[in-house]
């Protein structure tokens, strides 16, 4: 058995031994850029989402969510002008999260701004609105303003300064790792309480699906044997996900299946964003010294 | 001070990492887990506020067996009907289809057969108020209309049907 000290060594060196900030400052640019995309698609239609007069209605918003959630429209006023000036805010604070101009600032306004438009109408919203919005909390108290940001400029006149490799205590960013390995083992958890995933034949069903699928799969391929790989296929894979993205000795082939996983997805499934979120949250697993030889020795 | 200061900040953070780890492990659980059941409902209320309730379940336990869209109905003083039905996606071009994508989940939302009330009722009045219907319309109905996913193994042979159930029903006005 674990001594209590063995276990809270074990617990220090996972969550507080310092190590290289560079791969949450990489998920803050393309997690950002991400919100950015989605933030100009919610625009198209904003006061539809967002208005007084929009799919819910304002009144019977307040009646709802007064005092029960952090949501900046609970205390503007229910004008068109506010919807726009909360998106004009996400798109601002955005934009400086993502150039890293007070960068924890910049975090914290878009968690505001984002759980506002999100909490606005949920029912509009999908597992990666869901996602986004864990993990910009999280963002909040990671270092990822110290490397590649306007913070670290002004601090040291570079943004890649040779030889000189930042170094902070990553729970927060252990935090989100944990909730990514979470989010496939209970995803298996849930769907192997299904008989359809356990005789294998849920994918014959999901390529059905007329308003998620994105393109009609031809009928000779939706043959048992084709469609029980594919079912039992994804079940294994998400499985493997949750744990083997831990390994280090096989992290990178785990990362390289997960975003071949996520693409396959997102070529026939049209769910919102949601394998966009997953492929920049499987970013968190890549080693903090290969992203800074990698982008760096690229940007130098 | 200073180790004073660090001590302080250790455990808060410490603290933290725990109720975290807690909330991610068993908000997911089902709702008759006893941690879910009894513990979770006591930190929900700050959660929710933050926003991070979070469940896992797409497709799952089984993915739907049939495709299903609503239909609404509502019936005007005058004794006419307004229908409103959301557009095909086939018929949307590929702007609007990316652009109109977030309402998926709406749609089979306010057209399950049961729950959903608050949306259900929601888009009844967004509906009155974008037609300028308020006032006029005396009864809105909401209906499912599904077609079923034929069987795998006899996919090819099975006609694909439609039908039509009355899931809410609604009266704005007193006729």
């Amino acid at each position: 058995m674990f001594s209590l000290q063995q276990l809270s060594d074990a617990w220090n060196t996972f969550f507080f031994t310092p190590e290289p900030v560079y791969t949450i400052a990489l998920f803050r640019i393309v997690f950002g850029l991400i919100l950015l995309y989605d933030s100009f698609f919610i625009w198209a239609n904003a006061l539809e989402y967002l208005g007084p007069q929009g799919l819910l209605g304002y009144e019977r918003y307040q009646q709802r969510y007064h005092k029960k959630s952090l949501s900046l429209f609970l205390y503007l006023p229910p004008t068109p002008l506010a919807v726009h000036a909360v998106l004009a805010f996400h798109v601002f604070f955005l934009v400086m999260m993502i150039l890293g101009i007070f960068t924890t600032i910049s975090v914290m306004a878009v968690f505001i701004t984002l759980n506002s438009i999100i909490n606005r109408n949920v029912s509009l919203c999908n597992g990666g609105d869901n996602l986004s919005r864990i993990m910009c909390f999280l963002l909040i108290f990671t270092p990822c303003g110290q490397a590649w940001s306007a913070d670290q400029w002004w601090q040291h006149h570079q943004f890649i300064t040779p030889g000189y490799i930042t170094m902070q205590a990553p729970w927060a960013l252990r935090l989100m790792q944990i909730q990514v390995s979470i989010i496939y083992l209970y995803t298996v958890y849930w769907k192997l309480k299904g008989a359809t995933y356990r005789k294998g034949i849920a994918m014959y069903y999901i390529t059905a699906n007329d308003v998620y699928r994105r393109y009609r799969v031809p009928r000779f391929l939706l043959q048992k044997p084709f469609v029980q790989i594919l079912t039992w296929g994804a079940l294994i894979i998400e499985f493997a996900l949750g744990i083997g993205l831990w390994i280090k000795e096989v992290q990178y082939i785990f990362l390289v299946i997960g975003y071949l996983f996520h693409l396959a997805i997102e070529y026939m499934l049209n769910i919102h964003l949601f394998g966009w979120h997953m492929l920049a949250v499987l970013l968190l697993f890549a080693n903090p010294v290969d992203v800074y030889h990698v982008i760096g020795s690229w940007l130098a | 001070m200073q180790p004073f200061l660090h001590s302080v900040i250790t455990i808060l953070t410490n603290l933290f990492i725990v109720l975290m780890l807690f909330w991610m492990i068993f908000w997911d659980r089902e709702l008759s887990h006893p941690v879910r059941k009894w513990w979770i409902p006591k930190v929900l209320p700050y959660f929710f506020w933050l926003g991070l309730c979070h469940e896992w379940k797409m497709f799952s336990p089984d993915p739907y067996k049939q495709n299903w869209w609503p239909k609404i109905k509502l019936t005007l003083a005058d004794g006419n009907f307004f229908i409103w039905e959301p557009t095909p996606s086939e018929q949307l071009n590929a702007w609007e289809k990316l652009r109109y994508k977030k309402y998926h989940k709406l749609y089979l939302e306010i057209s399950r057969y049961k729950g959903a009330v608050n949306i259900k009722l929601d888009f009844i009045l967004y509906l009155l108020r974008r037609y300028n219907l308020e006032g006029t319309c005396v009864k809105a109905e909401i209906y499912q209309v599904h077609q079923p996913i034929p069987p795998m193994d006899n996919s090819e042979q099975t006609p694909v049907k439609t039908y039509q159930s009355l899931v809410y029903t609604y009266q704005p006005v007193k006729s």
